[in-house]
């Protein structure tokens, strides 16, 4: 109970910190709707219209646009000694991870449904596949990204330079995951299921069960100084 | 809470930080730990608080070891460190409650309103803390630090950036504190101001503790003259460390 409530705790002062800043949701989102409209003026319409433009363009807009929140995500609280206020708190330190990574979840979420609408109408995409599957589709794959996030997200805020080192640390690790959401992607528009990258369906829970397992286990010591 | 520590030691890259420090404070007893820059007073504390592991030695509260306590413990503890620990956009108000909420404080709302109140910010409540002046954002820290009654106090220059109406009111509600029976560990690089709140005073050198007085039994200019002597880089240091037998260079037992 009480570790629920500090979970909740965390995640409602997350939610009232974006509120005042803008910086996980606002920010992000604005930046994905630009990149989208760099990609739009860079390509030929021929090029726009191939098959793997679409894909590649939307999850490397979402992908490069998540990072700027979630690096922030312990960055901001290494100021004023934040950090330590969440590790006071009377709770396993693996609730700080919890919450951390479920507001980062929750922020990239609305930052895709700002996005991804503009994505499919800018290029003229039907969904091709029920929306569920869309939902559960953009759903794995973001609580991949939060969870692999938040820990990279902790690592970094140890580290002098941090915020720098933020996306070089991550992106290697996103690599599945990128994968990942790109032959799920291009599975729901060729064929409108999961049939033809079923494996890569699997990979993805079990990179979810790993990056959301190990630092619920490990978080006391990536943040012990 | 009987805070109890036993040869407690903390060493990074071979440097010695606390090295071997044992003392007790009893519960409804002040601890003044004073000392030079550098010498470990805020490690000290953060060490008691659980924020950073000892390399060696051990930590009782009630005479059970802090890592037996598990995170229960941490309910008991109410830290001030040198950092505010509070987020400047969110309102003075929203501070408190979140700190009432991690805490699971069943009236976090009207005991966060009771303390904007006696902290006197009521008229900054729904200001971001960033807007606060450094000593207004010290009363906030206290507040914070206050808000769910804990049993011991681990407090990090808390004087600090207040004027004088501010520090009156501190000695106030630290000696109400230890009339409810709340440990006090204060850690003050500046101790006179500390010193009428103190019953213990632990001087703290290079990591070591120089001695440990009985504060009742000894008056400010008398622990002011010894204090040189005990930070003096040549000597004084590791003499008595005997809570209740007053001690100074030279009369005390060495370590």
């Amino acid at each position: 109970m009480n570790y629920a409530r500090a979970v909740a705790a965390i995640i409602w002062k997350d939610l009232r910190l974006e509120w005042r800043t803008g910086e996980a949701v606002l920010t992000p989102a604005l930046l994905a709707v630009l990149l989208l409209l760099v990609i739009v003026f860079a390509l030929p319409p021929a090029v726009a219209r191939m098959e793997g433009v679409f894909t590649a363009s939307l999850w490397t807009a979402v992908f490069f646009a998540g990072t700027v929140g979630l690096g922030r995500s312990f960055a901001r609280e290494r100021a004023e000694g934040r950090l330590w206020a969440l590790l006071l708190a009377p709770v396993d330190r693996s609730a700080v991870f919890l919450a951390k990574g479920l507001a980062a979840f929750l922020f990239l979420g609305l930052v895709a449904v700002v996005t991804m609408p503009a994505f499919f109408a800018v290029f003229g995409q039907p969904l091709g596949a029920p929306l569920w599957r869309w939902v559960a589709t953009v759903g794995l794959v973001l609580l991949a990204y939060s969870g692999v996030g938040t820990l990279v997200s902790a690592i970094a805020a140890q580290l002098r330079a941090g915020e720098v080192l933020y996306p070089v640390l991550l992106f290697p690790l996103l690599v599945p995951v990128v994968l990942a959401a790109i032959h799920l992607t291009d599975g729901l528009l060729e064929t409108g299921g999961w049939s033809t990258a079923r494996a890569w369906l699997q990979l993805l829970v079990l990179y979810n069960l790993l990056f959301w397992g190990v630092p619920y286990l490990i978080f006391e010591y990536v943040v012990e100084v | 809470m009987q805070l109890h520590l036993r040869a407690v030691t903390r060493r990074v890259d071979g440097r010695r930080l606390l090295d071997g420090v044992t003392l007790a404070v009893e519960p409804g007893r002040t601890l003044l730990v004073c000392g030079p820059n550098g010498a470990g007073k805020s490690t000290l504390l953060k060490v008691i608080a659980g924020l950073l592991p000892p390399t060696g030695g051990e930590i009782l509260y009630d005479g059970r070891s802090a890592t037996r306590w598990g995170p229960g413990l941490r309910r008991n503890l109410g830290v001030l460190l040198h950092e505010t620990l509070l987020y400047d956009e969110l309102t003075v108000l929203d501070n408190l409650l979140f700190a009432g909420r991690l805490f699971g404080v069943a009236d976090a709302r009207r005991r966060a309103e009771a303390l904007v109140d006696e902290v006197g910010l009521r008229l900054v409540a729904r200001e971001p803390a960033g807007r606060l002046s450094r000593g207004m954002k010290q009363r906030l820290a206290l507040a914070r630090a206050l808000l769910h009654r804990p049993r011991v106090l681990l407090l990090d220059e808390p004087y600090a950036g207040l004027d004088a109406r501010w520090s009156g009111w501190l000695t106030e509600r630290l000696a109400a504190e230890r009339a409810r029976g709340a440990t006090v560990v204060l850690v003050a690089h500046e101790w006179r101001t500390a010193w009428p709140v103190a019953d213990q005073a632990a001087v703290l050198v290079r990591g070591r503790l120089a001695c440990l007085v009985d504060a009742a039994r000894w008056d400010a200019e008398r622990f002011g003259a010894e204090y040189a002597h005990w930070v003096a880089p040549a000597g004084g240091t590791h003499v008595a460390v005997v809570a209740g037998q007053d001690a100074a260079p030279g009369k005390g037992s060495g370590r």
